[in-house]
C-alpha cells in the first residue's frame, strides 16, 4: 500500500463521517418541522423523516463516490492535492444540498400553517382547537 | 479469480443488500404513512405498500444488472475505479427514486384521507373534525360534500 492509496482511504473515511453527521442532523431537526407539519403524529413524522433521510444518505454517499478519482501511481503529495480539492467540491455541494434541504422544509411548514388557518376559518369551530397559534 | 469476476460479485453484492435495505426501509416507513387512526380497512395500507415496494425492488435490481457492464479483464487498479464509479452511479439513481416513491407515498396518503373525508362528510358530518389527514379536505371534496 503506498501514500497515495491511504491519502484516497482517508478522503472516503472522512467523506463518510461527514455524511452519516449530516444525516443525523437532518434526521434530528427536521423532526421538530416535520412534527409540526404533521400536527404532532410523532409516528408520522418519525417516518417521513426516516424516509428522507435515508434518500439522502444513499444519494449523498453515491454523489462522494462519483467525485473521488483514484491514480494509484500519483505521488503521496499530488493525491493529496487532489484528494483536497475533491473534499472541497464535496463540501461546497453538501452545504448547497442542505440549505436547498432546509428551504423545502420551511416551504412545506409555511404551507401546511397557511392550509390549516385556511380550513379553520372554512370549517368554523369545528377545527379550531387543533390549529397550532403562532 | 479474476479482477473482473471479484468486482462483479463485489457490486452483486453491495446492490442487492442496498436493495433490500431499502425496500425494507420504504415498507416500513410507508406502511405508517398509509395507515389512518381509525382505519376501516387495515389490509388496504398493507396490500398499498407492498405493491408499490415490489414495484420498486424490481425495477432497482434490474436497473443494478443492466448498469454492470464488464468487458473483459481488467487490471487491479482500473477494477477498482470501475467498482467505485458503478456505485457511485448506482447510490445517486436509486437515492433518486428513494425520494421519488416518499413523494408517491405521500401523495396516496393524501388522496387516501381526501377520499375518507368525502365518504365520512357525506354520511355523518359531525364527524368531519376526527378526519385522521394531515391535509385539511381539499377544495374539490368540500365543494363535493357541499360545505359551501
Amino acid at each position: 500500500m503506498n501514500g497515495a492509496v491511504i491519502v484516497y482511504l482517508v478522503y472516503v473515511a472522512l467523506a463518510i463521517a461527514l455524511i452519516s453527521w449530516l444525516g443525523v442532523l437532518l434526521h434530528r431537526d427536521g423532526r421538530i418541522f416535520l412534527d409540526d407539519v404533521f400536527r404532532s403524529q410523532t409516528d408520522l413524522a418519525a417516518a417521513v423523516s426516516r424516509l428522507l433521510v435515508t434518500g439522502f444518505l444513499v444519494f449523498t454517499l453515491g454523489y462522494a463516490l462519483l467525485l473521488l478519482r483514484i491514480d494509484v501511481g500519483a505521488t503521496p503529495i499530488a493525491a493529496l492535492r487532489s484528494s483536497v480539492q475533491q473534499f472541497g467540491l464535496l463540501l461546497l455541494s453538501l452545504g448547497a444540498m442542505h440549505s436547498l434541504n432546509m428551504l423545502i422544509l420551511l416551504q412545506v411548514r409555511r404551507r401546511a400553517v397557511s392550509r390549516r388557518a385556511g380550513a379553520s376559518r372554512d370549517l368554523g369551530e369545528g377545527r379550531r382547537g387543533r390549529v397550532v397559534s403562532r | 479469480m479474476g479482477n473482473a469476476l471479484v468486482v462483479s460479485v463485489l457490486y452483486i453484492v453491495v446492490a442487492v443488500s442496498l436493495t433490500i435495505w431499502l425496500a425494507a426501509t420504504l415498507y416500513r416507513n410507508g406502511l405508517e404513512l398509509l395507515r389512518q387512526r381509525d382505519d376501516q380497512q387495515p389490509l388496504l395500507a398493507q396490500a398499498t405498500s407492498r405493491l408499490l415496494v415490489i414495484g420498486f425492488a424490481l425495477f432497482t435490481l434490474g436497473y443494478a444488472f443492466l448498469l454492470l457492464q464488464v468487458r473483459g479483464e481488467m487490471t487491479g487498479v482500473v477494477a477498482l475505479q470501475f467498482l467505485i464509479r458503478r456505485l457511485g452511479i448506482l447510490l445517486v439513481s436509486l437515492g433518486l427514486l428513494h425520494l421519488l416513491n416518499t413523494l408517491i407515498f405521500l401523495r396516496f396518503r393524501r388522496s387516501r384521507a381526501e377520499e375518507d373525508a368525502a365518504e365520512r362528510g357525506g354520511r355523518r358530518p359531525s364527524r368531519r373534525t376526527s378526519v385522521s389527514g394531515d391535509e385539511p379536505p381539499s377544495e374539490q371534496a368540500r365543494l363535493r360534500r357541499g360545505d359551501r
